[in-house]
């Protein structure tokens, strides 16, 4: 997405209107990445609207080597992950017996994933999946960190982020599932 | 290193694509108070990240207006005496009589006025009156009239001063008329009003400037007789004078001599507080309470000092400004100060710069050349190889952190000296956390698609904190109504300023050094 290096420059000085043509430019994007990482839209209007806050902050650090839609994205997963460590209260739970057993389960399980779903309902599966596992999914699957990079994220270790991980698959895929079910009953039955 | 990542079952990619594919670059449409918030947090940011590099070159010149400006308003406005007002219809008559006999005489250039029938002119004991700046220049030449031209015959106004006079410094009393006087049952004075307060609050916060005002005052009037303007203030005067009842011009020259007793406003505290021991007893010694309020402008660098661990001890500097309430030795002082708070940051940042560093060839398809049998044609496509290793970096960051404070602080005047003034103060302070500017790991640019940061500082907290606050208030008079001030103060904290989860932190306690300047006005006075 290109942007216009007068908006850019305008960013940079300050001006509120080359701000809003930035802010408008990018909001929609933005908004379904901070979608990803929250657990209602209100949250993520949050994560938006601080997060653009940092990005007109900073505009002037940004040097043009990337893309500018890259660097906004990555201040608003940073900021996400930093509303998620700020707001953790409970550490992970590690436990490695569990994630060979989660491992085994998956891979003897039959693929059940063949059908389109609306965007809409896989979003807001991934937002009904508790907050631990809600990141490390979106940071593995969408910004396609290793475990290692999420363990040293989030300050975890990396079979933590693993248990979560196949947690927020089992999870995920008992709602497809069950969404599934709701829109074909017949097809299910006949399959059983 | 993604080997762990390529990994999963074929489910478990299934799962992940499916989502990836479908959410991967999805747009909403944010609602519209987005935007209105962030607009609303930005311009709270202009205004809190105020700084002084750069400040435009307008703004300082209309601070520099608005500071020459509003002292000049909040003095002609606030100061009592000076209220606009209109003439006559200013004085409640009604306490003491003093019948009048007399006749006017202005100067040889004119005619007499008599006052044929003695007029029964009432006066109220320290009656607030309230003139305009004509009255007032009106006032200021009959005044003139009485010191400069002893042939007049205005006896009873000259009675009147002569009582007056009594009191008043030896220098003051130069030209004493022997004008005879019937009884006037209570004289108040100016000077009677100074003895009195003097016993309650020295001279300097009330009394003293009035004494003085009234000094200049009658010095001016001298001035004035001598600049040889006689002959038309005199006309002047005649002219008002036969629009006007005598009784009003009576009125007139008394109230231009008691022209402190104009400025004094008498209200009638609550007994109680009297009872109480909290304000002087009604008595010969203590006849009224001074009063008046004082806007302050402070600056106050701060070391906040955390004994557990010592390195997290910071230096924050204050702006402030607050309005004092004073009432005999006691005054409140609520206000609002913003404060920097700046902190180092670490950040170990891990990311991967994702470089161009080649490509290969992937084969999507191929067929055998029907042309050919036996030559096997590939489709390839151009798959670009980038460097994902993890770099890492340690990047360093000065953060500042902002926070508005509303102290409400109880002060106790304790001696005075001269200009000086000690006082003491406590009381209650409130500090939320209004921005910050954190230079945070995002802003490194290090030329990666990928970037991941650990905090690895001591920021400030962001919730409410609160402290007590305690200080000595030294105070020196510059100017009439403005004060210098030193403030060394003392604050303890009730929780720590800092956020580290990680870290056991003790409350600290802080030290401060205030400077300012304050603007006194709106004396007043409480008869208890």
């Amino acid at each position: 997405m290109l942007i216009d290096e007068t908006i850019l420059q305008g960013c940079i000085e300050g001006k509120r209107n080359a701000q809003y043509q930035l802010y408008r430019k990018f909001a929609s994007t933005m908004l379904g990445v901070c979608l990803r990482y929250s657990e209602s839209r209100a949250e993520a209007e949050d994560v938006l609207q601080e997060g653009f806050l940092k990005v007109f902050q900073n505009i002037g650090s940004f040097r043009k080597e990337g893309s500018l839609e890259g660097w906004i994205k990555r201040i608003m997963i940073n900021h996400s992950l930093n509303r998620f460590r700020k707001n953790r209260k409970q550490p992970f739970y590690e436990d490695i017996e569990e994630i060979n057993e989660t491992e085994i389960i998956e891979i003897n399980e039959e693929p059940v994933i063949n059908d389109a779903y609306p965007a809409e309902i896989l979003l807001s599966m991934i937002q009904s999946l508790p907050h631990g596992y809600r990141v490390v999914f979106n940071m593995y699957v969408f910004e396609e960190y290793s475990h290692k990079e999420i363990a040293e994220a989030l300050n975890i270790s990396e079979n933590t982020s693993k248990t979560q991980l196949m947690k927020a698959r089992r999870v995920l895929r008992k709602k497809l599932e069950e969404y599934k079910q709701k829109q074909h009953p017949a097809f299910t039955n006949g399959k059983q | 290193m993604e080997n762990n990542k390529k990994q999963p079952a074929e489910s478990s990619g299934q799962i992940d694509n499916l989502f990836r594919k479908n959410l991967e670059g999805q747009q909403l449409e944010p609602g519209k108070n987005i935007w209105r918030g962030i607009n609303r947090k930005l311009l709270l940011k202009e205004i809190t990240h105020f700084n002084f590099s750069n400040f435009p070159g307008t703004y300082w010149l209309t601070g520099i207006a608005g500071i020459i400006v509003i002292p000049i308003l909040l003095y002609l406005t606030l100061t009592p005496g000076k209220k606009n007002s209109s003439y006559p219809n200013t004085v409640p008559l009604t306490a003491q009589t003093i019948p009048l006999t007399g006749t006017i005489k202005s100067s040889a250039t004119h005619e007499n006025l008599s006052v044929a029938n003695p007029p029964a002119v009432t006066l109220h004991e320290m009656t607030p009156v309230i003139k305009s700046p004509s009255d007032q220049s009106f006032n200021g030449k009959i005044s003139q009239i009485i010191n400069q031209s002893p042939s007049n015959t205005i006896q009873n106004e000259k009675k009147f001063l002569e009582i007056k006079q009594e009191n008043l410094p030896a220098q003051w009393t130069e030209k004493k008329t022997s004008v005879k006087s019937k009884s006037i049952q209570k004289p108040v004075s100016p000077a009677d009003i100074a003895a009195n307060a003097t016993g309650l609050t020295a001279s300097r916060s009330t009394i003293k400037s009035k004494y003085e005002l009234l000094k200049k005052e009658k010095e001016n009037n001298r001035d004035f007789a001598n600049s040889g303007e006689t002959e038309n203030s005199n006309e002047s005067i005649i002219q008002t004078e036969q629009s006007i009842p005598d009784a009003s011009i009576m009125r007139m020259i008394s109230l231009n001599s008691f022209d402190s007793l104009n400025k004094i406003k008498i209200k009638y505290p609550a007994p109680d507080l009297v009872n109480l021991g909290i304000f002087p007893a009604s008595g010969k010694d203590h006849a009224v309470i001074p009063q008046y309020f004082s806007l302050g402008l402070e600056f106050m660098p701060e070391v906040t000092l955390y004994t557990t661990p010592s390195s997290y001890s910071k230096v924050n500097w204050w702006l402030g400004a607050d309005l004092s309430y004073h009432l005999w030795k006691f005054y409140i002082r609520p206000g609002v100060r913003i404060g920097y708070m700046y902190n180092d940051g670490a950040y170990q940042v891990n990311y991967k710069r994702k470089d161009s560093i080649g490509f290969y060839k992937q084969v999507v398809s191929y067929y055998i050349d029907p042309q050919h049998p036996g030559v096997i044609i590939y489709n390839t496509v151009n798959r670009t190889v980038y460097d994902s290793l993890i770099h890492k970096a340690i990047d360093k960051t000065r953060n500042r952190y902002e926070y508005i404070q509303i102290p409400l602080i109880l002060g106790f005047d304790v001696f005075e000296s001269g200009n000086f003034n000690f006082s003491v103060q406590a009381g209650p302070v409130v500090s939320f956390f209004v921005a910050d500017k954190e230079t945070s790991s995002q802003n490194t640019e290090l030329t990666s698609s990928r970037l991941l940061s650990r905090i690895q500082s001591n920021a400030p907290g962001k919730d409410p904190n609160w402290q007590i606050w305690g200080a000595i208030h030294i105070d020196y008079r510059i100017a009439e109504n403005f004060d210098c001030y030193l403030e060394p103060t003392y604050k303890y904290y009730f929780s720590p300023m800092v956020g580290n989860e990680a870290v056991s932190v003790k409350a600290p306690w802080s030290l401060g050094l205030g400077i300012g300047i304050k603007y006194n006005f709106g004396f007043n006075t409480l008869k208890p």
